[in-house]
């Protein structure tokens, strides 16, 4: 029988909890941002759009440094929220933040596109009947658009889950602090004789990222069902 | 009342909108792309104009001199788009009950609706498991729930064969005649002459008017927004007696009799017959051995030259009547103003639409 150690437990759930997390906080912005570049033309647009890409594109590492940069104890975003209590700097919610700003490209790319699918003729047809725009995004557009939102909420994940370029060198790989599976999995790799343990690991992060990918596209498959009518 | 005037650019047109009425149903009628629904879409707040002004029943909806613009959802106008725009994540119920919910309106006349409209069954069905006409139905039914102050329909039969029209056409009647003040966007001159009480000529970047239907026709531009190739008369009428066996409908057309051969109606129902000016023929005695049911003893008014005839306004009391004849066919008869004739109808030339 399969067994986990406690220290492979510690890892699974600050896995999870970092991914969680940096999925959950990235929704909303994600959402918005995703909204506003899907129905608005502003100046800037193409400029913000390609900065919300940029995670995409750069090599893990150059994010990471430039959270570094901005978030670290004496950067200037790190800084001004210290005062606050919100330190990024060496801890898991670092390891989330990186989480997040890697998967937002996901999100917020998956999103825009169910909202660019969303006919604006429907919308203003709640409009007639009496729906702010408000009213009018929350009845009409977010569920009409909710598989493209579950769909994006998959990826971001994902990729959170396996993120590693841009944790490890935002906050290092602290055991028990910011040191997920994939950065546990590569510290083993160090190690002379830690096949054995590798071994396990890579198991357990396989069955991890099967059973999160098998349990969200059960979970954005309801959504769209409920949602229904949508293709 | 409604009361509309206004500029407007859009990409590649632009419009100047002026007119005003209080009309139950008043017509916005003019070729497909003439703009009619530009024009319903600034009544509705769903586009601005450059500048302009909306007065609905005394409310200022729009007004570029102070810079006010009540938003769509203020507005009570219920909008009945043509392609229906139904949710389509929601069942017909929810779409019914979607303009009550934002206003929450505690009984809202959901069972009214769904029996004007006849749409019990369709209660739990979703937007793609519907026809066209059940789905034009349920979004009529969907803007009549928000109790506008007034509806605007457009293009509500466009698109549908006979058989769905007869789907639609009865509500439509009857709408008109219990519901809200009605805005009818229409390019088919049928549906105009059977339901208008005000028609506003949209075309050559203008929509003007509120006139009667009759008038409205009676200008040159309505023959070119109709597509209609002569004049046409738009009578008012009321049947006296419906002889059901023969197929034979007595109408009183403003104190004058006229036979027509109509189906469903009944004595005391008031309709209007459409007469192309082409199917009116003239005479100077009564030819009682001809065919022609209606022989109408009338006054010529006044004669206009035009490319392809005569036209011959003619009258009888209220009764007005136009009559296309040729060239030939005027001098014969040495046609001038004052003159009395025999204006020829053949029955089946009546045309009905109400």
């Amino acid at each position: 029988m399969f067994t986990l150690s406690p220290e492979e437990q510690q890892i699974i759930g600050l896995s999870l909890k970092v991914a969680a997390t940096a999925t959950l906080f990235s929704l909303p912005p994600g959402v918005a941002l995703a909204y506003l570049l899907s129905r608005y033309s502003f100046p800037g647009k193409a400029l913000l759009s390609g900065l919300t890409h940029l995670p995409l594109i750069l090599p893990p590492v150059v994010t990471g440094y430039a959270l570094l940069l901005l978030f670290g104890r004496s950067g200037p975003l790190g800084r001004l929220l210290e005062p606050m209590g919100i330190v990024f700097a060496f801890d898991w919610t670092g390891a989330a933040l990186a989480a997040a700003v890697m998967g937002f490209p996901l999100l917020v790319r998956a999103v825009r596109l169910s909202f660019d699918m969303v006919d604006p003729r429907i919308e203003s047809a709640a409009g007639t009947l009496g729906a702010g725009p408000i009213v009018r995004f929350l009845t009409i557009t977010l569920p009409l658009a909710l598989p493209g939102v579950a769909a994006g909420t998959v990826l971001a994940f994902a990729k959170a889950l396996g993120e590693f370029g841009a944790t490890i060198t935002f906050v290092a790989s602290i055991p028990g602090e910011t040191r997920t599976l994939p950065l546990a999995i590569y510290s083993l790799t160090q190690l002379p004789d830690g096949e054995a343990a590798l071994l396990r690991l890579i198991l357990i992060s396989v069955g991890v990222s099967i059973g999160a990918l098998v349990l969200s596209e059960w979970g954005a498959r309801s959504v769209a069902r409920r949602v229904g009518g949508v293709r | 009342m409604l009361k509309v005037s206004a500029h407007i650019v859009l990409d590649d047109f632009s419009l100047d909108v002026a007119f005003s009425s209080d009309a139950r149903i008043t017509c916005l009628f003019g070729r497909s792309g003439a703009g009619k629904t530009t024009v319903a879409e600034l009544v509705a707040g769903l586009i601005r104009p450059i500048r302009g002004r909306v007065v609905l029943d005394g409310e200022v909806l729009l007004d570029s001199d102070t810079g006010l613009s009540v938003p769509v959802w203020k507005r009570r106008i219920g909008y009945v788009f043509q392609d229906a725009r139904l949710f389509p994540h929601m069942t017909v119920r929810d779409n019914l009950l979607y303009g009550p919910r934002r206003s929450g309106d505690p009984d809202p006349a959901l069972d009214q609706a769904v029996a004007l409209l006849g749409l019990e069954s369709l209660l739990e069905r979703r937007p793609d498991a519907l026809s066209g006409g059940e789905a034009r139905r349920v979004a009529i039914g969907r803007a009549l729930l928000t109790r506008p102050r007034l509806l605007i329909l457009d293009e509500p039969l466009a698109g549908l064969d006979g058989a769905r029209r007869g789907d639609i056409l009865p509500y439509l009647d009857q709408l008109a005649r219990e519901g809200p003040p009605i805005l009818y966007v229409s390019h088919a001159v049928d549906e105009v002459a059977r339901l208008a009480d005000r028609v506003v000529l949209v075309g050559d970047g203008q929509a003007v008017g509120a006139e009667s239907p009759d008038a409205a026709f009676d200008r040159p531009e309505a023959e070119t927004a109709a597509g209609l190739s002569a004049p046409l008369s738009i009578l008012d009428g009321q049947v006296t007696t419906h002889d059901t066996a023969r197929n034979a409908t007595r109408i009183d057309l403003a104190g004058t009799s006229f036979l027509a051969p109509l189906l469903d109606v009944s004595p005391g129902d008031r309709l209007r017959v459409v007469v192309d000016a082409r199917d009116v023929a003239l005479a100077l005695t009564d030819p009682v051995d001809a065919s022609f049911q209606n022989r109408l003893q009338m006054q010529v008014a006044a004669l206009e030259v035009r490319a392809d005839g005569i036209l011959v306004r003619l009258e009888a009391g209220e009764l007005r009547l136009k009559a296309l004849v040729t060239r030939q066919a005027s001098e014969q008869l040495a046609l001038a103003p004052g003159k009395r004739v025999f204006a020829l109808v053949k029955a089946t030339a009546a045309a009905r639409y109400a």
